[in-house]
């Protein structure tokens, strides 16, 4: 395996094999994630294909540009983590470099390997589509995976100037934390504006994804959605784009690779506040809850990963304006501060990097549990009171007690379900974990808790009487259910502890 | 307690630590196979082995965060199944590799620990300062814990350990990793706790830490306690004169079937 091909197969299998171990984890729980896998493949697959063969009509071009827009930051994020995954955590960097291998090949594999791994990324929602529009609408949208697989390798182009620039100026850490948050954010916003049709009446939407087609491309935005639907001239631009970028990072990187990984070691800690007088707290509330609350918003990479997900959340009441007005920020107060409640508790309970230290302590694990809840819900019902503000600013008083209670309510009961099981892991490695199927029933429950409760909140602001009846029963039942939730996990907790 | 076993036999008000029949199976692995253990107040008690020789997993049980299979302990005359809370009250445990929240200060970090056990914030504010002055720590208070050295975390650990004044040290290895100054300055620090009257039970794999620091040492292979005593009985026992603890733990562990570590 001398010539340059061989040695950048060689160093990709290896990448690839690696990042195949790192997705599937055990034998078990290989098994068990890829069988919900396939299932949300063929699921979706139900799903995209009857839509596609009954819609008839193509989307308008503007919506499929934000489409390609959306999966191509979401390949940007998926980059960026595997830039700094490879190039600065596996460490292999300074044994591959000193081997006889040309530096060339190590940049083309791991390049090969970041732009296959974000191809990948986007597969399990993408693919469903694709195959929805050949089928349903036209086997011109075939070249929409070649535009899937370009868009990879361009991410991976792009993920990895953008990293290793971040890496010089702000050494490893804050440049992975800023590059997710910039493919995050640029990802939930394209998700934001593809939601925003929903704001705009029915009689309207073909003038407004007329207009915006318009201004995609004018700003060049539809070259993806055009190749993508089988022009040719658009593919092969695209195609030359794609190409040239990666000849390009592959060219002139080299360099910029090795002083990066160098820089690696060298990057600079956190930064330091001058000492000032630290104020001591007595108790052990108080402490776990200061202290748990600074491990959460000190870490701004886990936040930079949880908190756009909400954004995904307001945009799916954005159809409920038209008839709600503000009186939308109820149940969106509740779903949003829930959420944020239950995320932080699973930051909070399964980051726990001190567990021993906390079980070979003279106290009981249920005040540390509580004292997890408290600090997860502290934020939450900040954000939750944002809403309850919003309410009231806009004469909906009332509203905005209910709001706040039963946010109060709803978002104790996800935190006190996700603290239930403290499962305690490297807090760089919780999301990875929770996508590989870490996550237990308890934080379905939560979801479904907080869609009970938003709808009820809903329902319980609407004008007519037998609605808001309807949602104070609603209401009623969450409440039962987080009671229940409260009693069953203590006894579940209690039953684990004796064992 | 394990109702199948005797009681203890020591004298409790006596015993800073006692263990007796103690078990533990991973599997279909024995770690610690009935342990007998008995350390007195006020001593410094080195406990070698050869890797997987169930060191790791006996200090575990004593420190309550494994369950014994069988046998019981008793910290200070407290039974540790029976009465958790007051057993664990004088107790401190550092692990090998010590376990701090990296986003904390090291004031912040000591303020959690204290509340942990109980300890008001007028006696722990300045027994944190005075502990991080101690281990030349106190320049660092304003950086984050994941910053630190190796070194620095492990005296960070320590002060964990020490800041609401237990009456019993167990230290896993704690001189892992330490450059001279460092593991000298360790040495000290636990040297002092002794002398005044504290009780430290340590694993470690240099020997001349046990050879030169401990009063008492035991030696532990596949599970069990093989040898016991001081360097002179030690020496007498593998029939060794004037050998040194290397020579008397490789003759003790190779005769009780256990190879000792590669060198």
């Amino acid at each position: 395996m001398t010539t340059l091909g061989g040695q950048v197969w060689l160093i990709l299998r290896n990448d690839l094999r690696l990042f195949w171990r790192g997705l599937s984890g055990g034998k078990l729980r290989w098994l068990g994630s890829n069988g919900i896998v396939i299932a949300l493949f063929l699921g979706a697959h139900l799903v995209t294909l009857p839509l596609f063969y009954f819609l008839h009509q193509a989307p308008p071009l503007a919506y499929e540009s934000l489409v390609w827009g959306f999966f191509s930051f979401a390949m940007l994020g998926a980059a960026a983590n595997q830039v700094v995954a490879i190039v600065f955590e596996r460490a292999d960097f300074d044994f591959l470099l000193s081997s006889p291998v040309s530096p060339q090949a190590i940049l083309w594999a791991r390049l090969a390997a970041i732009a296959t791994t974000s191809f990948l990324s986007v597969g399990l929602f993408l693919m469903p589509i694709i195959d929805g529009a050949v089928i349903g609408l036209s086997p011109r949208y075939l070249a929409a995976f070649v535009v899937w697989a370009l868009l990879a390798l361009l991410a991976g182009s792009v993920g990895f100037w953008i990293t290793l620039v971040l890496v010089r100026w702000l050494g490893v850490r804050r440049a992975r934390t800023i590059a997710q948050v910039i493919a995050a954010l640029l990802g939930a916003s394209v998700f934001v504006v593809m939601q925003l049709q929903n704001g705009v009446p029915m009689g309207e939407r073909a003038a407004f994804w007329a207009k915006a087609g318009r201004i995609c491309s004018a700003l060049g935005f539809s070259l993806s959605a055009r190749a993508g639907r089988g022009e040719v001239s658009a593919l092969a631009i695209l195609a030359a784009v794609a190409a040239g970028f990666s000849v390009l990072t592959g060219r002139q990187l080299a360099r910029l690779l090795v002083t990066g990984v160098q820089g690696a070691d060298e990057s600079q800690g956190p930064r330091t506040r001058p000492a000032g007088r630290h104020r001591w707290t007595s108790g052990l509330l108080r402490a776990a809850f200061r202290k748990d609350l600074r491990l959460i918003v000190r870490d701004p990479l886990l936040l930079a990963q949880i908190l756009p997900s909400l954004l995904y959340i307001a945009p799916a009441l954005l159809p409920f304006w038209r008839d709600m007005q503000w009186r939308t920020l109820a149940p969106l107060g509740l779903a949003l501060s829930s959420q944020l409640a239950l995320s932080l508790a699973v930051v909070s309970a399964w980051g726990e990097e001190c567990w021993d230290l906390i079980r070979m302590s003279p106290v009981p694990e249920t005040s540390i549990r509580g004292a997890k809840v408290a600090a997860a819900m502290a934020p939450a019902l900040a954000l939750a009171g944002l809403c309850c503000v919003g309410l009231a600013v806009t004469g909906h008083p009332g509203l905005a007690v209910l709001t706040l209670l039963m946010s109060a309510a709803c978002g104790s009961g996800c935190a006190r379900l996700a603290v239930a099981e403290v499962r305690p892991t490297p807090r760089r490695d919780i999301l990875r974990r929770g996508s590989r199927g870490g996550r237990s029933w308890r934080m379905y429950v939560g979801m479904f808790l907080t869609l009970l409760g938003s709808l009820g909140l809903g329902l319980a602001s609407a004008e007519s009487l037998p609605a808001r009846l309807i949602g104070v029963l609603v209401l009623g039942v969450m409440l039962l259910a987080v009671a229940a939730c409260f009693v069953l996990v203590e006894f579940n907790a209690a039953n684990f502890e004796r064992t | 307690m394990d109702p199948a076993l005797p009681p203890p036999t020591g004298e409790p008000s006596r015993l800073a630590l006692e263990c007796w029949g103690l078990r533990k199976r991973f599997a279909s692995v024995t770690a610690v196979d009935g342990l007998e253990l008995r350390v007195p107040r006020g001593q410094f008690y080195a406990f070698l082995g050869p890797n997987g020789a169930g060191k790791t997993t006996a200090l575990r049980m004593i420190a309550g965060l494994l369950r014994p299979d069988g046998g019981g302990i008793l910290i200070n005359g407290v039974d540790l199944a029976d009465n958790p809370t007051e057993a664990k009250r004088p107790l401190a445990y550092v692990p090998d590799d010590p376990v701090l929240y990296g986003k904390l200060r090291p004031l912040e970090h000591l303020e959690f620990v204290a509340a942990l056990w109980q300890l008001p914030a007028r006696e722990a504010q300045p027994r944190a300062e005075e502990l991080l002055q101690t281990l030349g720590l106190w320049d660092k208070r304003s950086d984050y814990i994941e910053s630190f050295s190796r070194g620095m975390k492990q005296k960070m650990a320590l002060a964990s350990a020490l800041i609401h004044r237990p009456s019993l040290m167990l230290l896993d290895e704690p001189l892992t990793g330490l450059d001279a100054a460092a593991a000298r300055q360790v040495k000290d620090l636990l040297t002092d706790f002794v002398r005044q009257g504290g009780t430290v039970v340590l694993t470690t794999h240099i020997l001349e830490v046990a050879e030169r620091m401990a009063e008492r040492i035991g030696i532990i292979s596949a599970g069990r306690l093989v040898a016991e005593g001081t360097l002179e009985e030690l020496r007498q026992r593998a029939g060794e004169t004037g050998g040194t603890l290397e020579d008397i733990f490789l003759r003790v562990t190779r005769s009780s079937g256990q190879e000792p570590p590669v060198p």
